[in-house]
């Protein structure tokens, strides 16, 4: 079990896929307008991880070394079609926001980085711990980092008007393309403090 | 021995992909009249917002359109008098991808409204063409050519979003299309 603690924390914070390990930048500098767009993106990704990394997992003895790349990506793909359809159906507000970003998932490194990385090398029970580990990690990342640029973009948080716009001007480049560079920047480097101040302790 | 292998993994890839194409199959079909009652209820939402207290009946697109998908004449629910007019517009002229939008045009030749349908325009900016602030400018503006300006939204003016020129811009010529489909179509056609 504390093994398992691990794999999340380890997916939430010492091995952080956007903080630590840098990767999946297309979805995290795309979607992260507003901090819903994060937590939503992040959520998705999370349950295709959930997914992949399980059926990757249990077939680890089956599949081929040689043809391991294209079957991880025929399962992962299968996963995100089924969310994509799934969401369109049935949480039409939440497709509405990310409708355009779902596909992304399946070229995300994150996915294709865990099923090659872990899955095909561990058990279920533990493949599905990293998943989630990773796409908790990913999501955090992604919700604090669409909530600083909503908040300085725009003044509001997860669609709430939190400053007034009377008083308050949004700086409107924080929702743009750019604003997603400098915060991820600020993340990063605020990340590594904490993370060194943590060791030295 | 070793084309046994390449035989081996191939077929094993070949099972691979059979099985997800069976299974994205059965979703596809179990999410298909979820989608479709999805898109419709949208579509129903966006008519009864620009035109309330109405039934729709699809008609015939005249004439060489850019941006009208469908035509709907509205009848009065109570009185059963034709009400007006409901024209669904795409328009890909916006900042991304494409905006689905509903404009409701009163047979007395004013516009009740419009509503958007879908768009990927950029939340917080462009995003904002769906915030009332916005849609209401175009309520009981008369049906003639809109002109989009900065500031004010007085006569025929419509005033452009801050930051979402391109936006704007894009949801009022749609409007103007359908404005202009009014007066040269269904106007002279009475």
């Amino acid at each position: 079990m504390a093994k398992l603690m691990k794999l999340i924390k380890n997916g939430l914070f010492d091995e952080n896929p956007v903080l630590v390990q840098v990767l999946g930048m297309c979805p995290t500098l795309a979607v992260t307008s507003s901090a819903t767009n994060g937590l939503g993106m992040g959520l998705a990704t999370t349950s295709v991880l959930f997914g992949s990394n399980l059926v990757i997992s249990l077939l680890r003895k089956i599949i081929p070394a040689k043809v391991r790349i294209p079957a991880f990506i025929v399962i992962i793909a299968t996963f995100v079609t089924i969310v994509d359809l799934l969401l369109q159906g049935y949480i039409p507000a939440l497709y509405d926001s990310l409708g355009l970003f779902i596909p992304l998932i399946v070229v995300n490194c994150i996915v294709l980085g865990r099923a090659e990385a872990f899955a095909s090398k561990n058990g279920p029970l533990h493949a599905i711990f990293d998943g989630v580990g990773m796409g908790l990690g990913f999501t955090l990342a992604l919700t604090i980092l669409g909530a600083i640029r909503e908040i300085i973009g725009a003044g509001s948080i997860f669609g709430f008007q939190l400053l007034k716009l009377s008083w308050y001007q949004p700086v409107t480049i924080f929702i743009l393309a750019p604003g997603a560079f400098l915060v991820l920047g600020f993340m990063f480097a605020a990340f590594n403090k904490i993370k060194a101040s943590g060791t030295k302790g | 021995m070793k084309k046994d292998s390449i035989l081996k993994n191939a077929l094993i890839l070949c099972g691979i992909t059979l099985i997800a194409g069976l299974l994205l199959g059965l979703t596809y079909n179990f999410t298909l009249d979820a989608i479709a009652e999805q898109t419709r209820i949208k579509t129903e939402n966006a008519l009864a917002a620009v035109m309330e207290n109405a039934s729709f009946e699809e008609t015939d697109i005249q004439g060489e359109v850019k941006f009208i998908t469908k035509v709907y004449e509205a009848t009065d629910k109570d009185t059963s008098d034709v009400k007006g007019y409901a024209f669904q517009l795409a328009t890909t002229e916006g900042y991304d991808g494409t905006i689905n939008m509903m404009v409701g045009i009163n047979a007395d030749g004013t516009l009740n409204g419009i509503d958007i349908i879908s768009h990927t325009e950029t939340p917080g900016l462009g995003a904002k063409a769906d915030d009332a602030p916005f849609k209401n400018q175009f309520v009981q503006k008369a049906a003639s050519l809109l002109t989009l300006v900065k500031g004010n939204s007085d006569g025929q003016n419509i005033d452009a979003i801050g930051g979402a020129t391109i936006t704007s811009s894009a949801v009022t010529a749609a409007v103007n299309e359908a404005i202009i489909y009014y007066n040269d179509i269904i106007k002279e056609g009475n």
